[in-house]
């Protein structure tokens, strides 16, 4: 069987949701265009900014750079879905806190990114933090008050916990 | 943005190979898509039929023979995987190093060392490192299978023997034998690194018994520079130390890199005597990681 149109059934944060895309389609335009979710951004269009960073099934992806039938049975984060009933996340409120963005353009991927690097080590060491997310740029190059903005969110958990 | 195709999901290999020997010159495959999806985009393939392979069993194992002391890793094995195996960690200690400078964590994430591999862009950090450790290329078609090495795969920039009814089904990387020491390092001004160096030396009675080189980014293909290899032969780590400079020079004579926005041809060749002769010194540290 081939088709040029899928069905999807996947979680968008946090929601139960089914959709038809082309099978040509890049998931960065399903999320902005179709789900109006226009918090992921499109920047290089090559893998190399990170300004389109989500979380698929917790892990940190481009998604200039995926098909939006990949999303199948799985799980999608979007910045719009990182805050909960309670209010914002920790990391977003240790980027206000901390003035870790300027332009605000790469901050939805900072944080995406940022959450993937806390998920998987919540105590990161600077130059952990460095290492983690060199992957994505930030063009006003406001990086010190990202990595500090990491290291209070980390903090900020740490409190959170009894 | 990329122009309409026909979307097929086998979930067997044997569904696969039939895809893609209906469709020899229009499919294409699609494991990570981290390559791919750019050429897409930027209408550099063309793509009538996509063959998503992500559905099928098995491609996705990595498995550590003890016996035959080889690494085979799926078509659907993610860098990540790689950089976060405790197996290739205690075997491969370079493929560790390696896999965790590779590009970014969301590429890592995504794509697959298969999928590199069969790229064959120049530019880039697995292959140089493969060709050190003599790594083997498993490949299936609906005519049947074959084991390429990996030094015949790839043939030329972006191209490999990868028939176009041929899927790469694993990469078998053998451990190099006991006794060996090893070091890969690499410039990266930019996404992809410009220059990297492997090398594994076996060592017998304190000398070098056998030493494999492998020079990246700097020819078509991974490049052998043979002739130094045969230097290696029978120095001691001292003497080793002692020629790096003069070796990393002999081996950057031999490189054919192009001039582009990273560099000149001269400053590629000192990029390749500097990271070579380091790395000598590296391998031949009582220390150093075995290869």
């Amino acid at each position: 069987m081939d088709e040029t149109t899928v069905s999807l059934k996947f979680r968008l944060n946090g929601r139960e949701c089914r959709a038809e895309v082309a099978a040509s389609e890049l998931l960065i335009d399903f999320l902005r265009d179709r789900m109006n979710l226009t918090g992921t951004k499109r920047s290089c269009d090559m893998e190399i900014c990170g300004a389109c960073t989500v979380l698929l099934d917790g892990k940190a992806v481009s998604s200039c750079s995926l098909f939006a039938f990949e999303l199948d049975g799985k799980e999608v984060l979007t910045i719009e879905g990182l805050a909960g009933p309670n209010g914002l996340h920790p990391l977003q409120r240790a980027f206000i806190e901390c003035g870790g963005f300027q332009c605000g353009f790469c901050t939805p991927g900072m944080i995406l990114l940022a959450k993937s690097l806390l998920d998987e080590k919540p105590d990161p060491t600077v130059d952990e933090i460095r290492d983690y997310m060199d992957a994505n740029l930030c063009r006003c190059t406001g990086y010190q008050m990202i990595i500090e903005s990491i290291q209070r969110a980390a903090e900020l958990a740490r409190e959170a916990k009894p | 943005m990329i122009d309409d195709f026909f979307l097929h999901q086998p979930d067997s290999l044997p569904g696969a190979l039939a895809l893609l020997a209906e469709h020899p010159d229009e499919a294409r495959v699609l494991a990570g898509g981290s390559e791919l999806i750019l050429l897409l985009k930027m209408r550099l393939v063309a793509s009538r039929h996509l063959v998503n392979i992500k559905k099928i069993p098995g491609l996705g194992d990595l498995r550590y023979d003890a016996e035959s002391r080889a690494l085979s890793v799926g078509a659907l094995v993610t860098h990540r995987t790689l950089e976060q195996s405790p197996i290739v960690h205690d075997h491969f200690p370079l493929i560790t190093a390696m896999e965790r400078q590779l590009a970014n964590v969301r590429i890592r994430n995504v794509g697959t060392l298969a999928g590199n591999v069969a790229f064959a862009e120049p530019h880039a950090d697995p292959g140089t490192l493969l060709l050190a450790y003599d790594a083997r290329v498993k490949l299936k078609s609906a005519r049947g299978e074959r084991t390429v090495k990996i030094g015949d795969f790839f043939v030329d920039y972006y191209q490999t023997a990868l028939g176009p009814d041929e899927l790469v089904t694993e990469i078998e990387i053998p451990a190099p034998p006991v006794n060996s020491t090893g070091a890969y390092l690499r410039f990266c001004p930019g996404e992809r690194p410009m220059a990297g160096a492997a090398v594994i030396l076996q060592w017998r009675n304190g000398a070098c018994a056998d030493a494999r080189l492998v020079l990246g980014c700097v020819a078509p293909t991974p490049l052998r520079p043979i002739d130094v290899e045969g230097a290696l032969a029978g120095k001691s780590r001292d003497d080793i130390r002692a020629a790096a400079e003069n070796l990393g020079a002999g081996a950057a004579s031999m490189t054919q890199p192009l001039e582009d926005i990273w560099g000149t041809v001269e400053y590629k060749r000192q990029i390749v005597k500097t990271l070579v002769a380091r790395a000598l010194v590296q391998a031949s540290q009582e220390s150093a990681a075995h290869g």
